[in-house]
């Protein structure tokens, strides 16, 4: 029997996607600077001044939870959504092996275990980590800081505390948690074939070629 | 009943008022010590028409707010003397003009130091510098419901910026009703607030004298200041050497820490102010965790380098 094969393409990174992804960092930066700003005000510190660092984060906030809505229409619609659902089957196995790339691999010059295809554009530890960002820890965060905006439908007391606090609190934390993944989102960015490739993917988009049967 | 010759104007519609007073008022007043005062002025709209001001003057005193004051070991004729000792009350009533230092600047109980420190400051402050002598003590302390708020429990923190922001916007509120006193009109306290984030969640939250008193409680929380020199910058509540603990969470944090331990007093706050209700302990492990985080990305990237130099290195021989 004769079996044909013509090449398949897929846009790993589409236009939209994109555009999200820059205009989120770039709130998230923001967010990062100003909010550091009114956790730690103190007057003649070098931080940006309490009043301006209120406005702004405000104002990002909203950006950021624009973009956010943005982004979980767009891949409830487009198909995007597939690449963060991990299987749930195997999934510790695979996390494991992908660990086991960034420990030791990596250092062997050893090939990515997990290549982008269609099915799967990000290897298992992205698929968990963007899962638990994207539809976790970010909708906690924005509505911990729309607790700010809406002050009047959180609780006075909630447990002897004030009903703010433990919205402040998960705030911090939740940034804090978010601050950390950025660092490592970045750094792993530089983990790819090449040390800039990653960024100029989500720069220029990436197009993805496969043999299909 | 002894009535002397020159009867009050008010004689009469106390009189009325008197035969008119409900059965369970009387019963209540009965139990008390000033059952005969509070007869009458227990009455919540005990008031007559001022013919000075022209101005409905209350006269009714709330017996439960005066027996959880500060002043409730005091009968009402151990401060009102001369005038009241019967009723209809004597003419000489109406020249009653106590002040509170008759009795507070001879009482031991306080620091003598205390009152003339806050003589001096009321004196500085911009009430008395605009109204000199018709500014008093009672214009905004009620002696029949006053509380220190070193006297006040955790639970009250909110009904004493109530009551204390009252005290000021009674007055401030009500712009045309101060021209009278000080000969000018008033902007509205939104208009000149106009530049304060969530206003009126700061006005429920912390007293006007937070603020109006300047940046440092040096000058004594009687030094009001106007406009142009209270405090405008966020930063002086909003971080961690805030104002705010050296004002209204003085002494609640003081009492919170021998009752419950520091730990408490930082974890159960009170209010959340952003930038001052900071716990050190989740302060300093999110920054180790930062630094963790970035040593450890910086240690692998490094190793990352040298191999991939090792590894040309090799290649290139």
């Amino acid at each position: 029997m004769k079996t044909t094969t013509e090449p398949s393409t897929m846009e790993l990174y589409p236009l939209w996607i994109r555009v999200w992804h820059w205009s989120n960092a770039l709130c998230f930066l923001v967010l990062l600077a100003t909010g550091i700003s009114l956790h730690f005000a103190a007057p003649g510190s070098a931080l940006i001044p309490f009043d301006t660092a209120r406005m702004a984060h405000n104002i990002f906030g909203i950006l950021m939870t624009v973009g956010w809505v943005v982004f979980v229409i767009g891949t409830l619609t487009s198909g995007n959504g597939v690449h963060y659902r991990p299987r749930l089957s195997g999934l510790v196995g695979r996390l494991m092996t992908q660990a086991l790339f960034y420990g030791v691999g990596i250092f062997r010059h050893a090939p990515h275990p997990f290549p982008a295809t269609r099915e799967a554009k990000f290897n298992p530890l992205q698929q968990v980590t963007y899962l638990g960002v994207m539809f976790g820890a970010v909708p906690v965060l924005i509505l911990s800081g729309l607790a700010f905006f809406f002050h009047d439908l959180i609780p006075e007391r909630f447990w002897d505390m004030d009903g703010l606090w433990i919205a402040g609190v998960v705030h911090y934390g939740i940034g804090l948690f978010l601050t950390v993944f950025l660092i490592g989102h970045l750094y792993l960015a530089t983990a790819g074939e090449t040390v800039f490739g990653e960024f100029k993917k989500m720069i220029s988009g990436s197009t993805l070629t496969e043999e299909k049967p | 009943m002894n009535i002397h010759p020159h009867l009050h104007p008010l004689a009469l519609l106390l009189g009325l008022l008197f035969f008119v007073t409900p059965i369970t008022t009387q019963a209540d007043a009965s139990q008390n010590k000033d059952g005969a005062c509070l007869r009458c002025h227990g009455m919540p709209t005990l008031s007559y028409l001022d013919p000075a001001t022209g101005g409905l003057r209350n006269l009714s005193i709330d017996s439960k707010a005066m027996a959880r004051s500060d002043h409730k070991n005091l009968g009402c004729r151990d401060c009102h003397a001369a005038g009241f000792e019967v009723y209809p009350h004597f003419e000489e009533a109406r020249r009653e003009r106590l002040e509170c230092l008759n009795c507070h600047q001879k009482n031991t109980n306080f620091p003598r130091a205390l009152f003339e420190s806050i003589e001096r400051s009321f004196t500085r402050s911009i009430h008395y510098q605009s109204m000199q002598d018709t500014f008093t003590c009672f214009s905004c302390h009620n002696p029949h419901d006053f509380r220190m708020l070193s006297g006040q429990t955790r639970a009250s923190l909110h009904s004493v910026v109530a009551r204390d922001n009252g005290a000021c916007r009674h007055c401030h509120d009500s712009p045309e009703g101060i021209v009278g006193r000080t000969g000018r009109l008033f902007s509205s306290l939104s208009q000149t607030h106009a530049w304060l984030p969530e206003t009126e969640r700061h006005w429920s939250k912390v007293r006007c004298v937070e603020c109006h008193t300047g940046g440092d409680n040096a000058r004594g929380g009687h030094f009001i200041l106007g406009r142009n020199h209270a405090v405008r910058a966020c930063e002086s509540c909003h971080s961690q050497n805030s104002i705010l603990a050296t004002k209204l969470y003085r002494h609640r944090t003081r009492e919170e820490r021998r009752s419950a331990g520091f730990l408490h007093s930082v974890v159960m706050n009170d209010a959340y102010v952003i930038g001052m209700t900071r716990n050190q302990w989740l302060d300093w492990g999110g920054i180790g965790l930062i630094v963790l985080t970035l040593a450890g990305v910086g240690a692998h990237g490094l190793a990352r380098y040298l191999v991939a130099r090792r590894t040309r290195h090799e290649n290139h021989h």
